[in-house]
Formats: C-alpha cells, structure tokens, sequence
C-alpha cells in the first residue's frame, strides 16, 4: 500500500511494546487549508511528515520516510549511534528511533514504512523560510542576529570539537528560535554527518550549491567539511538585521549565488561583511578567511567564530560598550549608541560622558 | 547537459497540463470513472509538488502551472499561470466530463502561451507540456502542433511532451509490474494505432528526471519514451508523477 497521507489521517504505529495512534498535522501555510494538503517536505532522500500523538497535549513528531533508493539496511545502525549523541547542543533530533519490521508491524502494512526514522519535531523558523520574509525572523535586531549568531557558532564548534561535521549544512537543515529571548539553534537532516565513529560511506556533503566549496581540494570527508558553509551561515545570520543583506538574497535557496562564491568583486559579499563588522571588525576578518580559503579546512575553526561571538556577546551592556570602546563611537550623549544596539530604553543612561557605566553601577544608582 | 536546471524559486519550473474532458472520461476503468483517477492523481501531483517546495512553513514558488481542460474548445482552468501555492489554494480539483476532443486547439494554446513565456525562460527549467487524453481526436491532427513544440526550446532543452493515454488494451504485453516497469521505446511495444501516434508526439526522458522519478520507487529509464498508456489507475499515478519529476535540491 502506497504510503500518501492525508491532513488530519490517523497512522497507528505499532511499535510491539506500545501502539501509538499519530494525527497528520495539516501544512501551516493558511493559503493551503481548503486542500487538506498535510505538513510535510521532501528532499532528494526522503519525505518528512509533521505528526501528532493522537492523545490531549501529544507531542509533535517528524517521521522521516527514506525514499526507495535510500531505504539502506545500515541506517537502523547510523540512528543508533545519532541516538547517542541526542544531548548534544543543537543536535535535538538525534533522539529518534529506526523503524524496521522487527521494531514496528506497521511495515508489514506500509513497506513504505521500513527504515523511516520517528523522531522529535523541532519547532522554530527554518532559515530557508527566513529566506522568505518569515515573521519570527524578518525583523530581527542587532542583538539578536548576533544571539543566534553565537548559537549557531556554539553548535558548530560544539561538533567539531568532537570530531563531528554535518556535512549538508544549508538554509533547510538550519532552525532558529527567538522567543522571548531564549535563542536556540537546531541542526536537522543528519544522515549524511561525519563522524570517526561511523563507517565511511563514501559520501560527499551534499550543501546547496552557495554553500559548497569552490575547490574540491578536500580529500574527503572530515571534521572541518562545516567550517565553509557554517562561516557563511554564521555571517549570513549575524549581517540579518540589516535590510540590504536580506534583499540581497540571490535565491531563497541561498544568500550567494553559487557561481559568485570567493570572487573578489562580490557585491553581496561586500555587503555581508560591512553588516558583520557592525557587530565587530573582527568578525568581518573571520568571513574573509572563509571567503578567500583555498579548501574547507583552510578556513577558521569554528572555535575561532564561537569564541569570538561569546566575547562579543556576553551581555547587551558589554556590548554597546565594546563598541564605543573599539569603534571610538562616541556620539553626543548616550542615546545614539543604544538606539543603533536597539537596546532598551530603561537602559538609557543618563551619564553624558564618555567613561563607561557598567550595568552594576546603574542598579546601584 | 541539456535538462540540468533544477526548479527553484529563481528558476521555477513551467508545466501546462492539457487534459481531454471529453464525453468518453466518463467511462470506467479500473473501479472508477476516468476522470475521478484524474481528478485523484492531479490531487497527488499537486501534493507532491508542495512537498517539494517546503523546507519549512512557506510553500516557495518552485513550481508555476497552466490547466487546461478540453473538449471541444480548450479552457483555461486558471485564467493565467500560477504558482503551486496559488493553484493548491483552490481546493481539489473536481473536473467533469464533456462533449468532443478537440486535441489540435488544446496542444494550438499551450503553443501559443509558450511563444509568450519562452523569452522569459532562460536559465530556467526546460518546460513540459503534460496532455491527458483517453482517445482519438475529433477535427485537426494535433502532431503538427506537437512536433512544433517540441522543436521550441529554451537553454536547458527542448519544450518536453508528455502524453498520458488512458484506456484499456494499449499494449501488446500489459504492464506487469509497475514499479519495475522501464517504461516504452518502440511503437512496436504499442497496439492501439492512436497510442503509436501519441508515441510520435511524446520526448525523450532526460536522465535528470529518472532520479525524481527513482525516488518516487519507479524505474522508468532514461530514453524511454514520455508516453504512459494507463490502463489503471496505478498507471495514471505514475504518469502525473513523470510530469512533476523537473529537478529540484
């Protein structure tokens, strides 16, 4: 039976230890609501459908069906090691479970079914849709693009350091969350990451084209296969608060145009790395080691960006005051300088001089 | 390589289907009448083609799509093309069926909007004409029309043709097994004299879109012809699974 979901059809999985009931949730994009059309998305590997436990308050489930050619009798062992690595930062989705015909009896019904991976939905914006104007990420201030920034810095540099690379970094596979000040960044789409512990499938990363290393000077894969396209992404996040960036996409798909990458005259490069180094001239020096890198490993570590960002933004005051301190920005009064770090106004010293106020200072007064 | 641009929101893929309303759709095949599977897997198609346009919340414009029904004259189910976000809005499709088949003026409109559309494709999906027809035509020959076509193009390649023929005992050897099933290269594979011709008026399958295709758990090869004689309605799946397979990421 072949295996087409309808919006609000009810798929029972029957994982031998437990039946559980899930509800297809409908696609969120109001204009599709006359059509039942269901939440999901498909890739060149698999389809992804957004279920819901069939229970008051369930939770919110991706199940992953791999297409034919990708139903590999490995990937049970690829979930099973992802599993372990389900408390890493940013790696929330590795929480998952491999169904194969003895795990779920459902396959027997649906072979569609067989090596599909259930795992936790992860909520937020994915930056592909910030890509299209999305609302939770149109309007993002100075500080917090330079949040999720160090986030994504945080996750990436997180992996390195234990030897992993994700391998197919790309607008798609990247969530961003800003609510009420909590910035969180998820990785998706895993199957593909590197690791030392998992056997050499001979995979390439399969970034989107303006993520993707110019050269092919890499001997294959390794750790550092995330510093280029996690540069650019990292960029590409710090310089949204700026508009021109933003309307300067080349595709939704992705800020650059493939073709355009490491070339010396890139318009959108230049604006990318004049809306960096608002946050720090040192930022825009970590891009252009990326930009001008002769191969992936070339470019900075993703330590390097993650350090930096955590010094950057440590909190909103050492912010602002770091760049009057670096930048020598110092205008008539104050007021400027909070206005341009969209901080806010209860923040709004009343000193006029230009020695710095700690925050400490200000509670005490 | 011809046929190597992927759909995307700069380069959105254009498919105008063309799809016979006549009076014979109303007939059985398989359970259902013809234009109930045809309603079904236009429903499909379009699902699919959400689905390959979401990478989040929005449905991204990957994919823009002209419906024509026709009878005796074409109509324009649309009134102008739109995007896939657009077209799914309306609701499920319900067609129903009608008078004559008038092929020749519906493959005569596709050309014409194509004239129009041809000068703003370039660097974007070769586009495909999809015609669903389930027998012989009623005034002018359409091959005319549809070797015209298919001799327009754009950078990525010739305008495609599919044809999707819907009816019993079109081959000389059914298909037994769909998913294995490599798809048709000669007209001798064919015994009804009017699937022949459509095999005249049909593209070849470039190879970019026999990996779509594959991941949909198809086999159909590169080569074969664009032509699916549908004698049920796993066939007529398969068809309108053909004229979604531009590539995307």
């Amino acid at each position: 039976m072949k295996f087409l979901p309808q919006a609000d059809d009810t798929l029972r999985l029957d994982l031998n230890v437990v039946e559980l009931a899930f509800r297809f949730l409908p696609h969120p994009d109001p204009r599709l609501s006359p059509a039942r059309v269901p939440h999901s998305m498909s890739g060149e590997k698999s389809n992804i459908w957004r279920i819901q436990e069939n229970v008051p308050g369930g939770g919110e489930y991706a199940l992953k069906v791999m297409n034919t050619k990708y139903r590999d009798p490995t990937l049970p062992d690829i979930c099973n090691y992802l599993y372990t690595l389900r408390s890493t930062d940013g790696l929330g989705c590795c929480d998952r479970i491999c169904l194969t015909r003895e795990k779920c009896r459902t396959v027997e019904t649906y072979p569609d079914l067989e090596f599909s991976v259930l795992m936790p939905w992860v909520k937020g914006t994915s930056w592909f849709d910030a890509h299209q104007n999305h609302n939770s990420t149109r309007k993002l201030s100075k500080w917090e693009t330079l949040q999720l920034g160090r986030r994504l810095a945080e996750v990436l540099a997180g992996m390195e350091k234990k030897s992993l690379a994700h391998c197919s970094l790309s607008p798609e596979n990247l969530i961003v969350h800003t609510g009420t000040g909590n910035f969180s960044v998820q990785l998706v789409g895993l199957e593909n990451l590197y690791s030392p512990e998992l056997p050499d499938r001979g995979e390439h990363g399969t970034a989107v084209g303006g993520y993707q290393h110019p050269s092919h000077l890499d001997p294959g894969r390794s750790s550092a296969a995330d510093r280029f396209p996690g540069g650019l992404l990292i960029a590409e996040i710090l310089g949204w608060h700026e508009a021109r960036v933003q309307e300067g996409l080349y595709s939704v798909e992705c800020y650059f145009a493939p073709e355009e990458l490491q070339t010396p005259n890139s318009e959108r490069y230049r604006l990318l790395e004049s809306a960096v180094s608002e946050h720090h001239k040192d930022l825009a020096v970590l891009l252009r080691r990326v930009w001008e890198s002769r191969t992936e490993s070339d470019c900075p570590p993703l330590s390097e960006w993650a350090e930096k960002l955590q010094r950057i933004a440590r909190t909103k005051i050492a912010y602002a005051w770091l760049a009057e301190r670096e930048y020598g920005v110092v205008e008539s009064g104050k007021q400027r300088c909070w206005e341009r770090h969209n901080l806010p106004r209860w923040l709004d010293l009343q000193s006029s001089g230009d020695a710095p106020v700690s925050g400490t200072q200000r509670s005490a007064s | 390589m011809p046929y190597e641009m992927v759909a995307t929101t700069k380069t959105p893929a254009l498919i105008i289907y063309l799809i016979d309303i006549s009076q014979s759709m109303s007939g059985y095949l398989d359970g259902a009448t013809k234009i109930d599977h045809v309603n079904q897997a236009i429903a499909s198609i379009l699902q699919r083609m959400v689905q390959r346009s979401t990478k989040g919340e929005i449905v991204s414009p990957r994919y823009r799509l002209a419906m024509y029904a026709y009878s005796d004259t074409p109509m324009d189910m649309l009134g102008r093309i739109e995007t896939i976000a657009e077209v799914v809005k309306r609701g499920q499709p319900k067609l129903s069926a009608s008078q004559n088949t008038n092929s020749h003026a519906a493959f005569a409109v596709a050309r014409d909007l194509l004239r129009r559309e041809l000068p703003n494709l370039q660097g974007k999906p070769a586009p495909m004409v999809c015609h669903l027809t389930d027998g012989e035509f009623n005034g002018q020959d359409p091959e005319p029309v549809a070797q015209e076509i298919m001799q327009m193009s754009n950078g990525d390649g010739n305008v495609l043709i599919e044809n999707i023929y819907v009816g019993p005992n079109l081959f000389k050897h059914p298909v037994a097994d769909i998913e294995n099933w490599v798809g048709i290269r000669s007209e001798d594979e064919l015994q009804d004299p009017y699937a022949k011709k459509l095999f005249r008026m049909s593209s070849l399958l470039p190879p970019s879109y026999t990996d779509v295709i594959e991941s949909e758990g198809y086999s159909l090869q590169a080569g074969s012809r664009m032509l699916i004689p549908c004698s049920n309605k796993d066939l007529i799946e398969l068809a309108f699974t053909m004229s979604g397979a531009t590539p995307t990421h």
